[in-house]
């Protein structure tokens, strides 16, 4: 009782303590995703001084001190308040994404002594909050005692790409047709030629723009079959090929000439010349490569070019602040000074444009940032889908995603995606009401990432038939709990599945509305429906599966290397080394007998089984050692497995398994299970296995070594839960789940 | 058809536990006249489980894999090449895909029609990755009668090391590469402090594990200085 009014005050004191100052309220209701790192939770469990000791604390200072110049020695030295909460948060807004990033100051001093000459010398104060820009894309502002950085993510650029992409694959379809031909005519024979080339790429080195270059690729037909080029095409008109257009017999050798025209081009350049031939792949490509410069300028070596180059990119960005701050006129002088492409009058007035529309961008950037510093709004501790979700948990760190469906038709450009009216899917019913949180939880004996996914109810109830799957019982007969490394246990429904999947195809395709479209997928559908006969299905594979691996078996597998005698004269030896084979045991419920043995037996006209005592025998060839898959059919459970001792035992009756009520809980509870029992596998494994530099460590290693559980529950009113935890091992002085982790990393620091 | 399914869902099953490593063998039989004959040998045995599982499937790690087929034809392009090299002759390739061990030998009449094989190789190489390996691999003089396998490590190896996928890294973990010259004359020192003299004095050995040569911090360069 005393424990539970201790842990009461302490919330109640960290509730009291963080609404004071907490920068949560500078987060607005609207935000489309939220992921808090909770300071105060992080630094009790491991305070700054235990970091700042730990070997991984001391690498980190190490590489900050010598990053800073010696400006930074401790955690300290940032200037950040560690015991407060550190946020992030998301905004979209037609086609924009907005990252910010919330982080509680300290010591405002310390912060600006970190920023650069040139960062301080753009540094604009207003009041009492001072930012600077950096481009036109991200602001950096802060007051006495919180620090925002914004970053903004124009997401419709993608627009100019997807025409492009467009008109590329309308290419590269009509190649595909050549391809076709070509392969129907040898396809009865099913033997190609190779084109075996000298080089597949060339590289003119410098030239002078207006040069005209070519260069041949030669190659050799090592094929059995005569090889045939139908084209061959430049990736763009300067680059021309020419090719033989006769058959090139079986081992004769040929030539491709590619010239390339530099006129127009400058700079890097690379370019493709695409061969459409009837080899296996059907197409062979070629690459020229070639450094372009302008005319009546000194052919310079790389290093200067480099060089040049970044002085450029300076150049530029000096442009951007001078847009910023001392007008545009000036500026344009200055890039007509460093780029020809502006001489014309239109590409002058569209980079007029350009620069008017930057500096908009800014003003926005700078508006949007001061209001979220005032957060004179009604902020996200008003969304009450955000507060019911997050909880008041003593989680380390949590995330949150809003509405997928909003975030979705906010950030995608209409014709990404198929979201116009002609829309293929409707984002809407699949996606809409769906949200997302995941906390990261470090407990004393166990960390672990637990994350609720939320869905519509038509989604929640298609989800729920497919999960609605029981474990057969039976299962935990064959299957002993002290014998296994781990396991993988799947508890879904194949008739729901079965069910659910054609109603999901409508909905997806509900969205297609007018056309013809919607009558086919309907057709489609219905077609799927009537063909399977969901029941029948369902009795071969009913849907819930258990893998348990049960041990790793050691193999000795023979290998040549050599000795050398006392005059090095070498010699062949045969040694031996040993390969870890696991060993498993795979069952799954089917009721149908008859089909089960109907294919085994074709199986043993193939050749690939043999039957005996009731047991059919697999055996995987090719391999230095021998091992074979076993499988037994019992009373309705199809049992594989690699131990024929095993199988043959449960054959008989004589098996006894032996499994918990925490496993048979986990397993037939979940949608899905997988466990793995960490000590029993680092027990199995050969030590041998290890690189030699851990086989030291082995003890070590088995101090950090324990049971990990990863679950994907079933389907509860519209919620799916799943949780990864990994328990810490007990009296092995680890103060909680953090500073486990700390001291694991810190012990292979050595 | 069962045999495959079963096939691949095991060979899935062990493929991460399966070990691998390689072992690179250079020989040189080196006559008074600078004549001689040269074997390299590819051996891959140590990783048989892993090959064996590996050339079961058609891609991994997003690599595709070669077929024994293309294997073969890499090792017919190998000797393709050296038919084109003056002065090379009695060519001969081995493939043992059981143990996966590829060899190729040669004779020469000259060290450096030894050279030449490289030669061209590395100068594509160099002007493509812009990096700046010697062009040169072995040298033989006569009047001061010594031997050397010349070698200049280059960043870019490191560089292309550590782009590698940390997995894919793992192989070269306990991989080794080493060479042996034989003489005909006495062996009167090496440069090479990691490589050891025969007994007998006529030949020499060098080991290096392939971390070392990766990061630089061992070379297989080497002057042999043989007893006029």
């Amino acid at each position: 009782m005393n424990r539970v009014l201790l842990i009461l005050s302490l919330i109640y004191l960290t509730t009291v303590k963080t609404t004071a100052q907490d920068l949560i309220s500078k987060i607005p209701k609207d935000a489309s995703a939220v992921i808090t790192l909770k300071g105060k939770n992080i630094t009790d469990l491991l305070s700054v001084k235990e970091f700042e000791n730990s070997r991984l604390g001391k690498v980190f200072l190490k590489e900050i001190k010598r990053d800073t110049d010696g400006k930074i020695t401790n955690l300290e030295g940032f200037g950040l308040d560690l015991n407060r909460n550190f946020y992030y948060f998301l905004q979209t807004e037609e086609g924009v994404l907005r990252h910010n990033f919330l982080v509680p100051l300290k010591n405002k001093e310390a912060f600006l002594n970190l920023l650069s000459e040139k960062e301080e010398k753009k540094i604009v104060t207003d009041n009492n909050i001072s930012y600077f820009v950096d481009q036109t894309n991200t602001i950096t502002m802060w007051n006495d005692n919180s620090l925002l950085v914004v970053h903004t993510q124009q997401e419709n650029k993608y627009n100019d790409y997807s025409y492009d992409e467009s008109t590329e694959l309308i290419e590269y379809a009509t190649e595909g047709v050549v391809e076709e031909e070509a392969v129907v005519e040898y396809a009865e024979e099913a033997v190609y030629p190779i084109m075996t080339f000298t080089e597949t790429e060339y590289d003119f080195g410098n030239i002078t723009e207006g040069d005209v270059v070519e260069h041949s690729f030669k190659f050799i037909n090592t094929g059995d079959v005569p090889l045939i080029i139908t084209v061959a095409k430049g990736s763009c008109g300067c680059t021309v090929p020419s090719f033989p257009k006769e058959p090139i017999a079986s081992g004769e050798t040929a030539e491709i000439l590619v010239k390339f025209n530099s006129k127009g081009k400058l700079n890097k350049q690379s370019k493709t010349v695409t061969i459409s031939t009837n080899t296996e792949g059907g197409v062979e490509k070629l690459k020229i490569k070639a450094y372009v410069y302008e005319k009546g300028e000194d052919v310079v070596e790389e290093t200067v070019v480099e060089s040049i180059e970044v002085e450029e990119i300076e150049i530029e960005e000096t442009v951007f602040e001078s847009t910023e701050y001392e007008g545009i006129e000036e500026t344009v002088i200055e890039s007509t000074v460093y780029n020809n492409n502006y001489n014309s009058k239109n590409n002058r007035e569209e980079e007029l444009k350009r620069i008017e529309a930057q500096k908009k961008a800014i003003e926005k950037l700078v508006l949007n940032a001061k209001a979220t510093m005032a957060g004179n709004y009604a902020s996200i501790l008003k969304n009450t889908n955000y507060v019911k979700s997050i909880g008041k948990g003593t989680d380390e760190i949590t995330a949150w995603i809003n509405d997928f469906n909003t975030i979705y038709e906010d950030i995608m450009p209409l014709n990404m995606f198929g979201l116009n009216s002609n829309s293929m899917f409707d984002i809407r019913r699949i996606y809409g009401g769906t949200s997302l949180v995941s906390n990261l939880n470090f407990e004393e004996d166990n960390a672990s990432i637990k994350t609720k996914y939320t869905m519509n109810s038509e989604m929640a109830s298609y989800s729920k038939a497919m999960y609605n799957g029981k474990i057969n019982k039976k299962f935990f007969n064959y299957f002993n709990e002290d014998k296994t490394l781990g396991y993988f246990s799947i508890n879904m429904s194949t008739e729901g599945l079965l069910n659910s999947y054609p109603k999901l195809m409508n909905t997806m395709f509900e969205g297609i509305g007018k056309g013809e479209e919607k009558d086919l997928a309907a057709v489609g559908t219905r077609l799927f429906s009537v063909l399977i006969d969901e029941e029948a299905v369902a009795e071969i594979v009913r849907g819930d599966m258990l893998f348990v691996l049960t041990d790793l078996e050691e193999k000795e597998v023979t290998y040549t290397t050599y000795e050398y005698d006392e005059n090095y004269e070498s010699k062949e030896v045969t040694k031996t080394k040993t390969e870890a084979v696991p060993s498993f045991m795979f069952m799954f419920s089917s009721t149908e007998k008859e089909l089960f043995h109907k294919i085994m037996n074709i199986g043993i006209r193939e050749g690939d089984v043999t039957f005996e005592n009731g047991i059919y025998e697999v055996k995987v060839p090719d391999l230095p050692f021998t091992t074979s898959i076993n499988v037994l059919f019992k009373d309705d459970v199809i049992l594989m497995g690699t131990s024929i001792e095993q199988l043959t035992a449960i054959k008989n009756d004589k098996y006894v398994g032996n499994v918990s009520s925490k496993h048979k809980k986990l397993i037939s509870k979940n949608a899905s299970t997988m466990y793995v029992n960490g000590n029993h596998i680092l027990e199995e494994i050969p030590s041998e296995m290890f690189p030699s530099d851990i086989q030291k460590e082995m003890n070590t290693l088995s101090d950090y070594a324990e049971d990990a559980i990863f679950k994907i529950g079933k389907v509860k009113g519209n919620t799916l839960e799943s949780e990864l935890r990994l328990n810490i091992p007990e009296g092995k002085g680890h103060k909680n789940s953090l500073v486990y982790f700390i001291n694991m990393i810190d012990s292979f620091l050595d | 058809m069962i045999k495959r399914y079963l096939k691949y869902a095991f060979v899935f099953l062990c493929f991460s536990l399966f070990t691998s490593c390689f072992e690179i063998l250079e020989e040189i039989n080196l006559n008074a006249d600078g004549s001689g004959s040269m074997v390299v040998t590819f051996n891959l045995s140590k990783s048989k489980s892993k090959l064996a599982s590996v050339m079961m499937l058609d891609s991994i790690n997003g690599y595709r894999v070669p077929s024994k087929e293309d294997i073969n034809i890499a090792l017919k392009d190998a000797e393709n090449h050296l038919k084109t090299i003056e002065g090379i002759t009695n060519i001969k390739r081995t493939a043992d895909y059981g143990n996966y061990i590829f060899s190729i030998s040669c004779d020469f009449n000259k060290v450096t029609n030894l050279d030449a094989v490289f030669k061209d190789l590395i100068q594509q190489h160099n002007k493509r990755e812009r990096t700046s390996f010697n062009t040169t691999n072995f040298s033989f003089n006569k009047e001061a009668n010594n031997f050397k396998r010349l070698f200049s490590y280059d960043g870019a190896i490191k560089k292309s090391f550590y782009k590698l996928k940390g997995e894919d890294r793992k192989i070269f973990k306990d991989a080794s590469y080493t060479s042996i010259y034989r003489f005909k004359d006495m062996v009167k020192g090496v440069s090479n402090s990691n490589a050891k003299i025969a007994p007998n004095k006529k030949a020499v050995l060098l080991k290096i594990d392939a971390m070392s040569l990766i990061l630089g911090e061992k070379t297989i360069a080497n002057t042999v200085e043989l007893t006029k």
